[in-house]
């Protein structure tokens, strides 16, 4: 799945709970299609409900990310 | 003489000496990475947007802001004045300020009030020195909508920020922009906790970054006018700025080593706090009593060790203070005279017409150099 973010400082914040969580990711170009890029976003073949679920925790020390990306298949 | 030798006392200007990690970082960055975070979707340009991703998050950590989406990078204190006032403040919107404003706060404000915009009124130092929340309320209008001050004077070192004035405001529904250009690298503060609503930092002061690095950091999330147009690296098809934070606020190429720079000045900073206070408490003291004991010495500000960053403005009577600074200057001593970009501060400790010759000192100053600095001011009283 490709997680798409807005803004690139969210592509980050989303790479640091992946890597706080031990689940593996890529940084990869946005599918350009989409109108929601910003360049980079993240891709990873981890559970997809695992990794909303952290993205949109309230619990980061961060803002959440809720709302602030898509997920393309 | 070499540079090198120089005894330099001009630090509430630029901190010229820097941790070493600092310049490591410098070098590191731009010899290893060289790019552009935002910029491209390679592995240099990943590098330099992860980068910055740290960068930010080290400074939101630091003030205690709730989020890195929060923190937006200028290039300077000044630039993220202009941009948070020029966004925020509507017509008709009126305005508090302390009297010690730098002109970087000063100068935007009144500028909006010559054009129509806005109004603002002057606080007397005492609300700041001894809060009265009687007195507060002679000044808050049915339209005040901020309240700036800085976290503490450029000209005299004293520390103006309490939690409890902003208590005070947030009480009164009145927001607080608190400039932290001198003291953010000395006095620690927590966005949350004390219910700072915007505050703007530079980095090449007491925080040891480099020159060309500033900032602004907000409480919620920042919905305002952005100051710059231009590319920002994401949402490249939109004709104008995408609403996204903090992207929408820093159009153009960031001045990433200047960032990354910053990020390892902050860092010593947590990591040695306690002792840079200590020494430039020490430091400051035995200035401040050796300059005492000399006839014909006029100091200015509070001498307050705790409530002042290492900080002393002086004159000599009955010597203009640009030409103590250039004899200090001949003895390979730098200080600043005149007054420093701070008319409202001069115009309230009465040097309007004189000026002072202020000293700035910091933890890498050494003893030796005061006791230099002392005779030479004594050979010049003298004559």
């Amino acid at each position: 799945m490709y997680y798409i973010f807005y803004s690139t400082n969210d592509v980050f914040k989303g790479e640091e709970i992946l890597n706080d969580n031990n689940i593996d990711y890529k940084i990869l170009p946005t599918p350009v299609k989409d109108n929601v890029y910003c360049g980079v976003c993240l891709w990873s073949d981890a559970d997809v409900d695992v990794i909303k679920r952290l993205f949109d925790s309230d619990k980061l020390g961060d803002a959440s990310l809720r709302n602030k990306y898509e997920i393309l298949e | 003489m070499k540079f090198n030798e120089v005894i330099y006392f001009d630090n509430a200007a630029t901190t010229r000496k820097k941790p070493n990690a600092v310049y490591d970082a410098f070098n590191n960055y731009i010899k290893e990475i060289g790019t552009s975070p935002g910029r491209g979707s390679h592995l240099l340009a990943v590098e330099a947007s992860r980068c910055l991703y740290k960068s930010r998050k080290v400074v939101s950590n630091y003030f205690g802001c709730p989020s890195t989406n929060n923190v937006i990078f200028t290039k300077n204190a000044t630039e993220a004045s202009n941009l948070f006032l020029r966004g925020f403040l509507k017509e008709g919107d009126h305005v508090l300020i302390s009297p010690m404003e730098h002109n970087a706060i000063f100068r935007p404000i009144h500028r909006l009030k010559e054009e129509g915009r806005i109004d603002y009124d002057i606080l007397p130092i005492e609300i700041f020195k001894d809060l009265n929340a009687n007195n507060l309320d002679l000044y808050i209008k049915k339209n005040t909508k901020l309240c700036i001050f800085s976290l503490a004077s450029n000209v005299t070192g004293e520390i103006l920020y309490s939690s409890r004035i902003i208590e005070d405001l947030n009480s009164r529904d009145v927001k607080v922009l608190l400039d932290t250009a001198q003291g953010a690298g000395r006095v620690s503060l927590n966005m949350v906790d004390d219910n700072i609503d915007f505050l703007i930092f530079t980095g090449h002061k007491d925080l040891y970054g480099l020159p060309g690095i500033g900032g602004l950091c907000s409480l919620k999330e920042l919905d305002i006018e952005p100051l710059v147009q231009g590319g920002t690296g994401v949402h490249s098809e939109t004709f104008t700025n995408p609403d996204i934070v903090p992207e929408k606020y820093e159009a153009g190429t960031l001045n990433m080593p200047s960032i990354w720079s910053l990020k390892a000045g902050i860092e010593y900073i947590e990591k040695n706090k306690k002792e840079i206070i200590d020494k430039e408490k020490e430091l400051y003291l035995i200035c401040l009593e050796e300059l005492k004991k000399l006839p014909n010495i006029i100091l200015y500000g509070n001498g307050n060790v705790d409530k002042n960053l290492p900080i002393i403005s002086f004159n000599v009577d009955g010597i203009d203070c640009q030409k103590v600074s250039y004899y200090l200057s001949e003895n390979n001593i730098c200080v600043r005279s005149g007054h420093h970009c701070n008319i409202l501060a001069h115009t309230n400790l009465g040097t309007k017409n004189t000026g002072v010759v202020r000293i700035s000192l910091d933890y890498h100053n050494l003893f030796e150099e005061i006791e230099k600095f002392i005779n030479v001011i004594k050979k010049l009283i003298k004559g």
